[in-house]
């Protein structure tokens, strides 16, 4: 009989933590996908993005403004835009004779926001059920949302704001788990005022995480603990110089303009301010009493939702919609299917009691409420021409709503259908992801290529 | 299966098993892009060594710490209902998702020339596409990395396109090349061949319309040169029947092994399997 060759390597090599490789093998990929999508065209909104971040890099204040262009700096979220600002700076005094492309930098930056919310998403995820192999899974999901990473190619503020939103909640879930106070309340408003000192959008997300804080507070004031060591007190002042910018801006918007952030024509001229002529055609503003005039032939919120909104959101995360657009039609329909299962294994699975999941659930309903919302709102003063409706706005709680899905195919109690549902779900993201990506390559995205040389 | 348990023979099994699964996912993956296609042969030497290397790792990763010490439970009676219906979808999956998989390669030589009028003005080729599938074509063998090919007045430029013939798609495409000019174009003549068959387009500004910057081309394909060795042979069309199954089995394998280790994390460390507990 032969002798089973003996090897010291295997030995160690069994020890080896597989979920550990496999995460950073997925960031690798990440990355990978994500430095395609950096020489891919056709992000959301690259001129403005382009021209804020430009003029950030020419003070580490507040730019001036230009009277003659519709950009408004004047009151507007900036941290985005100052740290794209700032990277520039730094790059050109560590290297005064470079050649890189600002706009490469800056694309760069964002894939490193990005390449955060997958890590951020891989922890969350981990956290919430215990097992690392569905943080895995959570951020390869991610990692391939088409959408997800065709924008963390641009520049954008949405990536920084899917970063805030994955590490605030990250931080969140910590505090419920009942890790330390301090520590966890004190990073969970650092990266609510980071995302907020991006894009007032995320305020909303602030106010939601503030709540679920608030209520944690209320419930387990008597086990709080407040633990002082030398982090914790790094911390509270970070914390604190953030809250400090946070009121200076939207303090003082509120007191000087009356709202959150000014409209351009509260700086500028109204002819200044003009934009998207081509939409005034067929605006006329939100008026309730008028809705119920006509709510025979309006198109009710719940029509919409079925007949355009919904799809439109799938279409526009899981394929691209934007100034280039790509929808795989059967890609998309297989989503759709893969979230409608995901909503059937969750009442079918229900765990009622798991606080935490509940917790994301109340994030997502409400977030993607309001999102709704607003969309219908635009449709109504818009006569549902369908202008800016698009799932990028839905971006920021896109890892929560990832790791949900993980979360609850994990939770199917039959082995056998579990299995094929996380298999088919790989597959699938897979396919719908980088998969698509490089098949289509030359008859899609090769005409969207970008050249920084 | 303990790695340590193996014997001699078993280890060599594995590694011919391991070149055989690499062998197969480097082809699976790499007919399936026309750049791979439209390579010289270095190019083409090249890319599938480093893309065999990475799959290489890839492969002998999974083999060692996540098939090998499961294979005996991923190949138990109960498990096969799962690894089969698996095989199949993603052998479909590979094998039908791409035309250009199964395609043979023709080469049509074109020679694209341009007259100014002024005789010192140039025209850009914004594009070369195919309009079936809107494929864009290489515009290397006209001695350009990217678009737009530049044509100097007096010159004539020589190169290749490479058209893929694929029996998933042949019965629905026809031969037609697009060749789209700047929106602008200087006056003058742009001469097209297409294996010497001339196509000649003229420009003059004033009857000049967004229609006729992009030029569709019909005519000398019936004279291309269809590349029978190796991608018409046997044994290559062989060899693309068996690297979808062999890929798709590999890739179920390791489905298989990753999810048989996320359950059995949950109850080394929960004590429990999501959403049951475990017997023991």
């Amino acid at each position: 009989m032969e002798k089973p060759v003996n090897h010291k390597i295997t030995n160690k090599l069994s020890r080896v933590q597989i979920h550990k490789v496999l995460m950073v093998l997925s960031m690798i990929y990440f990355i990978a996908f994500g430095l395609m999508m950096v020489h891919t065209s056709g992000q959301p909104d690259q001129a403005p993005h382009t021209y804020f971040s430009r003029q950030f890099s020419q003070t580490w204040g507040i730019p001036e403004e230009n009277p003659n262009l519709q950009y408004t700096i004047t009151g507007q979220p900036y941290l985005y835009y100052w740290l794209n600002g700032a990277a520039y700076k730094i790059y050109r005094l560590l290297f005064p004779a470079g050649e890189l492309y600002p706009a490469l930098l800056w694309r760069l930056m964002s894939l490193f926001y990005s390449s955060l919310t997958v890590f951020f998403t891989y922890k969350l995820a981990k956290s919430i059920t215990g097992n690392p192999y569905t943080g895995v899974i959570s951020a390869f999901f991610l990692s391939n949302t088409l959408m997800f990473a065709f924008v963390s190619g641009g520049i954008s503020y949405d990536n920084l704001i899917g970063l805030a939103t994955a590490a605030a909640v990250y931080h969140l879930i910590s505090l419920y788990k009942g890790k330390e106070f301090i520590r966890q309340t004190s990073l969970i408003g650092i990266w609510v005022i980071i995302g907020a000192l991006a894009k007032d959008q995320f305020l909303l997300l602030t106010l939601i995480i503030f709540i679920a804080w608030l209520f944690y507070v209320i419930r387990h004031f008597r086990q709080i603990q407040l633990k002082l060591s030398k982090l914790n007190f790094i911390l509270i002042i970070a914390f604190t110089g953030f809250l400090i910018l946070f009121i200076e801006l939207y303090g003082v918007n509120f007191i000087r303009y009356g709202q959150i952030t000014p409209v351009c024509s509260q700086i500028k001229s109204l002819e200044v301010c003009r934009t998207y002529t081509y939409r005034f055609e067929y605006y006329e503003p939100f008026n309730l009493q008028w809705m119920w005039f006509v709510r025979d032939s309006l198109i009710d919120p719940i029509r919409y939702a079925g007949s355009f909104c919904i799809f439109r959101m799938i279409e526009s995360i899981w394929g691209i919609l934007s100034h280039n657009s790509f929808i795989p039609t059967l890609s998309i329909s297989l989503h759709a299917a893969m979230i409608f299962w995901a909503f059937t294994c969750l009442i079918y699975y229900r765990q009622p009691r798991d606080s935490k999941t509940i917790l994301l659930a109340m994030i997502i309903l409400c977030y993607g409420t309001y999102v709704f919302l607003w969309n219908y709102k635009r449709e109504v003063e818009y006569d549902f021409q369908h202008f800016v409706v698009t799932g990028r706005y839905l971006l920021p709680i896109l890892s929560i709503f990832l790791v949900m899905m993980t979360h609850i195919f994990f939770n199917i109690k039959h082995v056998f259908l579990r299995k094929i549902t996380i298999a088919s779900a790989l597959i699938l993201y897979f396919s719908g992801g980088l998969g698509i990506y490089l098949n289509r390559y030359a008859e899609v995205f090769a005409h969207w290529r970008l050249y920084f040389h | 299966m303990r790695l340590n348990a193996l014997t001699i023979k078993q280890w060599g099994l594995l590694v011919v098993v391991i070149l055989l699964a690499t062998l197969s996912l480097t082809t699976a993956a790499l007919l399936r892009f026309p750049a791979f296609y439209e390579s010289d042969l270095s190019q083409k030497s090249w890319t599938f060594l480093s893309t065999g290397l990475f799959f290489l790792t890839m492969v002998v990763f999974a083999s060692m710490f996540l098939i090998l010490p499961r294979i005996d439970a991923i190949l138990k009676k109960k498990n096969l209902l799962f690894l089969i219906p698996m095989i199949i979808l993603l052998m479909l999956i590979l094998s039908s998702t791409s035309a250009n998989y199964w395609a043979v390669p023709e080469i049509h030589n074109m020679a694209i020339c341009f007259d100014a009028d002024d005789g010192k003005s140039s025209i850009d080729i914004e594009e070369i596409v195919d309009p079936n599938t809107n494929r864009l074509f290489s515009p290397n063998s006209f001695g350009f990395s990217r678009y737009p090919i530049r044509v100097a007045s007096g010159d004539c430029l020589d190169g290749s396109i490479l058209v893929l013939i694929s029996p998933l798609t042949q019965a629905l495409i026809g031969y037609h090349v697009t060749a789209a000019v700047e929106e602008t174009p200087p006056d003058g003549r742009l001469a097209i061949d297409i294996n010497n068959t001339p196509s000649m387009v003229s420009f003059e500004q004033s009857t000049q319309s967004q229609e006729n910057t992009h030029i569709v081309l019909k005519d000398g394909f019936e004279n291309g040169t269809k590349l029978e060795e190796p991608w018409g042979q046997m044994w290559l069309l062989g060899f693309k029947l068996i690297a979808p199954a062999l890929s798709a089995a590999f890739i179920a394998l390791f489905l298989s092994a990753l999810i048989e280790e996320v359950f059995s994390y949950t109850v080394k460390n929960n004590g429990r399997l999501h959403g049951k507990a475990s017997k023991s």
